[in-house]
């Protein structure tokens, strides 16, 4: 398995990136939210294939994806499901809403009401989703991808801060380069290609994998290193609220799981600094009054300063 | 670049003592002087330097609104290669301040701003401040003024009030699901939330109905604003902006109306944005107004001192200490002071200071009133103006060191210590000197005290290089500063008591009268000028003589302790007929311009010297060299006495100038007086005391000489090799018998009268003789330089048949100590070493001038002329050397780090080769993952790749928690191998191009 381990992985990303047309790192960090058990927000701009990652992701796992696009008059029970009356034998019964299946794409989070997006974090809490009192519990795996835009706030309903921790990674796609986009306008048809994608993995596998991201190996060293850019950020004044010791935990996770995309059973620093922005940047609370894409900016330049000035471990 | 006051003050000082120095003609004084010329010309070098080349960019973080504060981010950038020290950015009162910027780098500052108005604001007046190194001069350099645009100031709106500007519409939008308005009901759909369906309505009609609800939406606002300048203009603007707010926050959606163009409708922060841009800019928000940063109390006070810094206190001990070298001064008035300088460390560790101030002035007026009418007249003007600045110094001293006391503190000890250099003469005020400029640095600039307490502090090389070139600069002022010379002036000053040519005790003036035992010692500390002797006779290129010996005049009378010249009349020829004397006095001849001895002959052939005498030496003795025959030019009149002693009928204050010929070496005028025998007997023959003791001791000396000349020869030779000339004040305080039988060391005048002792109990007339041995000859001017230093004394004996016959027993060369044995002669030749350092000290720096000048560069000239184009090649490539090395060496120190950490279990090269790589220039940042690192070193270097997988192989030692394998081992050495090789192959120079650390902090 320890051999057979970064040739699936490897596989699996590049099997993604034949039809999406982001960059390794995305795609990597897609896969490192889903060995950590975590969640994706993608805070970008539309129109850069995050429906095909989706995609293209879910075929490769041979797991079942569903888009569902947010609007502001999407009510919860159109995202969970819904207890049915039916009239003939004065029953409910329940009907599953797009949130079961294994991959979720839920599309600008931000412009539907506080009530419905309270009702799709609780589901990724929970793990299981509660009508009228039954609980159905969400398929495994279960990875979300959110997205918000953070350009147009128009009539929109953005996350609040303390809601955003709920992802374990944020990160953005970002335009391709030249090359790539000359492909994409070339003219495949990426999404009949992202649909015909043949699995590398298996759902199984998944589940097998996230388990052995919890036991990759993380030294000493790194746990205090960990620790240093957590205390640094309770610290630092520019920072309001710093990362709990939830985060320095999540951030220790991801950081396994990347590990083990890259086929190592053990972390070493890097994986750790370049999951840094992806996890801490949305967790902490910058002094600053900016917001939108300036605030996004700032929070991961904050990070990146927390990043230089704690001493690496060698 | 502009003279702070405190450099203003250096200026002043450098005034002082330039104008101290050209009146009283002290060198210590050219110099103190030389030094703060080239501190001066130093700082203002550095302080150009330290902020040229600097790059500044200013930017504006975020958005602000007007009379917010907000946060100016300035970067400066240093591109060059040398450090940037301390140095501040300011933007009018807010300053912060840096410390060192090393080369290469960047750092950032944060500063406070205010925009004043609405709009488009200029802030200018960001500028960069240094008054590095020791804060003598200020540069500031200006940097780009920075734009930014201020929203319109917000107010808290507390309710919804319509008003001429603020129009509110509503419009009924129905959303389904939720509202409180009942809108009607519907058929029951998919999704549909069982709690709305209406059970009532159901029941009676058989199919599911909800009850649908409808919100009303009554947030549409239209703000209208106009822009024209007016009374209220920014008073509307200000209020369409703080109800742009409120509406959006409440989540309106807002519609702006301008006179320039609005913005549709919209809703959320985003669209606020615009909206208050749209403001910002509105009416006369568009032009770009300049405005200054607020500043604060003119330029920047000074900070407080806390606790005083280390070099404070030594900066004081060591002007204290200084006051040492003044030798008149009672060191116990001196020593007592010290005591205070720990009551003042202690006072301010404490902080606690008993004595109050008001006691301290009255304390202060006190000692004022006892300066002006009893210490002056007690002491003398020169001791009482240094017990003044002792007082001020103590004063001081005890007090509490606000900023005014520090820099009075600061002032009080140049004073003392430029007393101190005004009236030293010993060697040992070299090492004051450059003890207390360092001091004096080290207080002014806190780096240099800390480069002086530990070395191999970054810019160390940097501030040794300063120091240095201070050194030499002082050197070169010293040397080729002009010397003047006024008569008046000298003894103005020697009235004031700050003149070093005093005509105090010591001087050769005060032998004239009598000679005491142990009189000639000081002497040799008095490098006064007194004479030039020419010989105007040597052809241009012969070598003149090694030395010449100066009589001045010659004594007959010994009394144990003193010499003293008898008067006697007596009768002599002279020009055919008998002449005697009157008052003992026997008046030459005068004869045209010339005053003529009796035994001068016109026919015969005379030697000519020309003797220039200066002032001050306030004698009349008549010097020649050997026989004074006749006398060209000088004051009228002059005689002779029955020891050959010739004066002038007046003494020579304002200096005097003669010719003299000399047709014999050894006086002559004696043939000619009567009774010549009488003489002998009675006034040469005259002994202390007991003269057994003496005879038996000039026998043993002569040895088996056959007749009295030769015994003569004997006791000198004896004196000569089997006694030690020594200038320790000992010496000069023993008795002759002491001398004679005890130390056998002691001075000149020893010398000279215990050979006439001896030869007095021999039965051979003897007297002592004082004058002048001059052995520094000036080539250029061609003369004999001759000091008060070299007083001597020496012996004339007479001869029946010969007359009188010159004999000198002082041994010339300073004799090591008489104990034997190894360590007591090293000790004797270090004596002997400092001796000579000493002597070359007072000739060449405390007796420096223009003829010393002069002689030194002819000298050069003439002498290293040929053989310095010679060794020109090597010297030059010596320098080059040299300075190759100085300035490589600074750079390689540079580059060196502390050390990293080593790294961990099994893999011991990974740690060997990053330390390598360290001094080859590529330092691993702490924040560097050990990838990143080694990206960076390949990125540098593609000889360098095999870094990366060693890299890699020490991070699956490390973090893989494997134990290593063999294989592993042997490809990291091999790996390692690699390295080193690459290494060592390109011994290139690589500076680090990351971004490094900078100190950085609020003042």
């Amino acid at each position: 398995m320890a051999d057979a381990m970064p040739d699936r992985i490897r596989r699996l990303i590049e099997n993604i990136r034949r039809v999406f047309i982001g960059g390794e790192e995305t795609v990597r960090l897609a896969v490192t939210a889903l060995l950590a058990r975590g969640h994706l927000l993608v805070e970008d701009v539309p129109g850069i294939g995050k429906t095909l990652l989706g995609v293209a992701l879910a075929r490769s796992i041979d797991a079942s994806f569903h888009r569902i696009q947010f609007t502001n008059d999407l009510l919860p029970s159109d995202l969970l499901g819904f207890s049915r009356f039916d009239p003939r034998d004065n029953t409910f019964t329940f009907k599953p809403g797009p949130i079961f299946c294994n991959i979720v794409l839920a599309d600008e989070i931000n412009r539907t009401t506080p009530k419905t997006q309270s009702a799709l974090l609780e589901a990724m809490n929970d793990g299981r989703v509660t009508i009228d009192g039954a609980a159905y519990p969400l398929p495994d795996p279960f990875l979300i991808i959110a997205t918000q835009n953070p350009v147009e706030y128009h009539g929109t309903f953005p996350l609040p801060e303390a809601q955003l921790d709920r992802f374990l990674i944020r990160l953005e796609i970002g335009y391709p380069d030249a090359g790539r986009e000359k492909e994409i306008i070339r003219g495949r048809n990426l999404y009949g290609l992202a649909g015909r994608l043949d699995p590398v993995l298996s759902a199984a596998d998944i589940l097998a994998l996230q388990v052995e991201a919890e036991a990759v190996r993380v030294d000493d060293s790194l746990l205090d290193y960990i620790v240093a850019l957590a205390a640094d950020t309770r610290r630092r004044s520019a920072i309001k609220l710093g990362v709990s010791p939830r985060g320095a935990l999540l951030l220790r996770r991801a950081a396994q799981a990347r590990a083990l995309t890259f086929g190592r059973d053990y972390v070493v620093p890097d994986d750790i600094k370049q999951a840094a922005v992806p996890v801490l940047a949305h967790r902490i609370v910058v002094d600053s009054p900016s917001y939108g894409l300036a605030r996004i900016r700032e929070s991961d330049a904050v990070i990146e300063d927390v990043l230089r000035g704690t001493p690496v471990p060698l | 670049m502009r003279l702070t006051r405190f450099g203003f003050g250096v200026v002043l000082a450098a005034l002082v003592t330039m104008f101290g120095a050209a009146a009283s003609g002290n060198n210590l004084l050219y110099l103190v002087n030389g030094m703060i010329i080239s501190i001066l010309a130093v700082s203002a070098f550095a302080a150009r330097r330290n902020l040229s080349g600097l790059g500044a960019e200013a930017s504006v973080s975020t958005s602000s609104f007007q009379g917010t504060e907000l946060s100016l981010s300035v970067l400066i950038r240093n591109p060059r290669r040398r450090a940037a020290h301390r140095f501040d950015a300011a933007a009018g009162a807010e300053r912060r301040s840096c410390r060192r910027l090393e080369g290469r780098s960047a750092a950032a500052f944060s500063l406070p701003a205010t925009l004043p108005r609405r709009g488009r604001n200029i802030l200018s007046g960001l500028v960069l401040e240094s008054s590095y190194p020791f804060g003598i001069f200020r540069r500031r350099v200006d940097l780009a003024p920075v734009e930014a645009l201020a929203f319109p100031h917000l107010d808290e709106v507390p309710e919804l009030r319509p008003s001429r500007s603020v129009r509110q519409e509503s419009v009924a939008l129905p959303k389904r699901g939720v509202g409180d308005e009942f809108h009607g009901l519907r058929e029951y759909g998919d999704g549909d939330d069982a709690r709305l369906i209406d059970w009532k309505a159901t029941a009676r009609t058989g199919t599911p109905l909800v009850r649908e609800y409808a919100h009303y939406l009554d947030n549409r606002i239209t703000i209208t604003v106009e822009g024209k300048p007016g009374p209220s203009t920014e008073r509307e603007i200000s209020e369409a902006a703080s109800a742009a707010r409120f509406h959006i926050d409440a989540g309106a959606e807002v519609r702006l109306v301008t006179d320039e163009g609005g913005l549709d409708y919209g809703r959320g922060l985003l669209h606020l944005e615009a909206i208050l841009e749209k403001l910002a800019l509105l009416g006369n928000g568009k032009e770009a107004r300049r405005t200054a940063f607020p500043s604060g109390d003119g330029p920047s006070a000074p900070p407080p001192f806390q606790a005083p810094p280390a070099a404070l206190y030594i900066t004081a001990a060591i002007s204290l200490t200084s006051l040492l070298l003044v030798e008149e001064l009672n060191p116990l008035a001196v020593l007592l002071f010290a005591p205070l300088i720990l009551l003042s460390v202690l006072f301010d560790r404490k902080r606690f200071h008993p004595l109050p101030r008001p006691a301290l002035d009255v304390l202060s007026v006190l000692f004022l009133l006892y300066f002006l009418f009893i210490d002056i007249r007690f002491s003398g003007s020169q001791k009482a103006v240094i017990h003044l600045v002792l007082f001020i110094l103590a004063y001081l001293l005890l007090l509490p060191k606000s900023g005014r006391q520090v820099r009075q503190l600061f002032l009080a000890c140049f004073l003392a210590f430029y007393m101190a250099s005004g009236q030293a003469v010993s060697l040992w005020y070299f090492a004051f000197f450059l003890a207390y400029f360092a001091a004096a640095g080290a207080w002014l600039n806190e780096e240099l005290a800390r480069t002086l307490r530990k070395r191999g502090q970054p810019g160390a090389a940097t501030l040794a290089g300063l120091v240095l070139v201070s050194f030499g600069l002082a050197s070169a002022s010293f040397a080729f500063m002009p010397r003047l010379y006024s008569p008046r002036m000298q003894r103005f000053l020697a009235a004031a008591g700050l003149s070093r040519f005093q005509a105090g005790e010591r001087s050769f003036a005060g032998l004239t009268e009598r000679v005491e035992l142990g009189w000639m010692g000081p002497l040799r500390k008095n490098f006064a000028r007194v004479m030039q002797v020419a010989l105007p006779d040597l052809p241009k290129d012969a070598p003149p003589p090694a030395f010449i010996r100066v009589r001045g005049g010659a004594f007959d009378a010994f009394d144990g302790r003193r010499w003293r010249k008898t008067h006697a009349d007596f009768a002599y020829e002279s020009g055919g007929r008998r002449t005697a004397t009157r008052h003992a006095l026997a008046w030459l001849r005068r004869d045209g311009r010339m005053l003529v001895s009796p035994a001068y002959d016109p026919t015969k052939p005379a030697s000519v010297a020309e003797f220039i005498i200066f002032p001050l030496l306030n004698t009349s003795l008549v010097f020649g060299l050997g026989d004074i025959s006749a006398i060209e030019g000088g004051p009228a009149g002059a005689f002779f006495d029955f020891t050959d002693t010739v004066s002038f009928s007046s003494s020579y204050a304002e200096g005097g100038r003669y010719r003299l010929l000399s047709q014999s070496e050894t006086p002559s005028a004696f043939r000619l007086i009567e009774d010549y025998d009488r003489i002998l007997k009675d006034k040469y023959l005259g002994l202390p005391g007991d003269g057994a003791r003496y005879a038996a001791l000039a026998r043993e000396f002569a040895g088996g000489a056959a007749d009295a000349i030769e015994a003569a020869r004997a006791i000198e030779v004896r004196f000569r090799a089997g006694f030690s000339y020594s200038l320790a004040a000992d010496a000069g305080r023993q008795s002759l018998d002491d001398f004679l039988f005890g130390s056998r060391a002691g001075n000149c005048e020893f010398f000279a009268t215990a050979m006439c002792v001896l030869l007095r109990a021999a039965g051979t007339p003897s007297r002592l003789v004082i004058g002048f041995l001059g052995e520094e000859w000036n080539a250029y001017g061609r003369f004999f330089d001759i000091r008060q230093s070299d007083a001597h004394a020496w012996v004339e004996a007479y001869f029946p048949g010969r007359g009188w016959e010159t004999f000198d027993p002082t041994p010339s060369v300073l004799g090591s100590s008489r104990a034997p044995g190894l360590l007591a002669r090293l000790w004797g030749v270090i004596d002997q070493a400092f001796q000579t350092v000493q002597f070359r000290w007072y000739r060449y720096v405390v007796g420096f001038d223009t003829e010393t000048r002069q002689n030194a560069i002819y000298g050069l000239e003439l002498n290293l002329g040929p053989a310095f184009l010679k060794a020109l090649p090597f010297l030059a490539l010596a320098f080059g050397a040299a300075a190759g090395f100085a300035l490589l060496k600074p750079g390689r120190r540079l580059a060196k780090r502390r050390s990293r950490r080593r790294p961990g279990p099994g893999n011991g090269a990974y740690g060997e080769i990053l330390e390598r790589l360290a001094r080859a220039g590529y330092r691993r940042e702490p924040w560097q993952t050990g990838r990143e690192f080694a990206a960076e070193v390949v990125r540098r270097s593609q000889d360098l790749a095999a870094w990366a997988d060693l890299t890699e192989l020490h991070y699956r030692a490390r973090f893989s928690g494997r134990s290593v394998s063999a294989s592993e081992a042997e490809e990291a050495r091999r790996l390692a191998g690699l390295i080193a090789a690459a290494l060592g192959a390109s011994k290139r120079l690589h500076s680090p191009a990351s971004v490094g650390a900078s100190e950085y902090g609020r003042k």
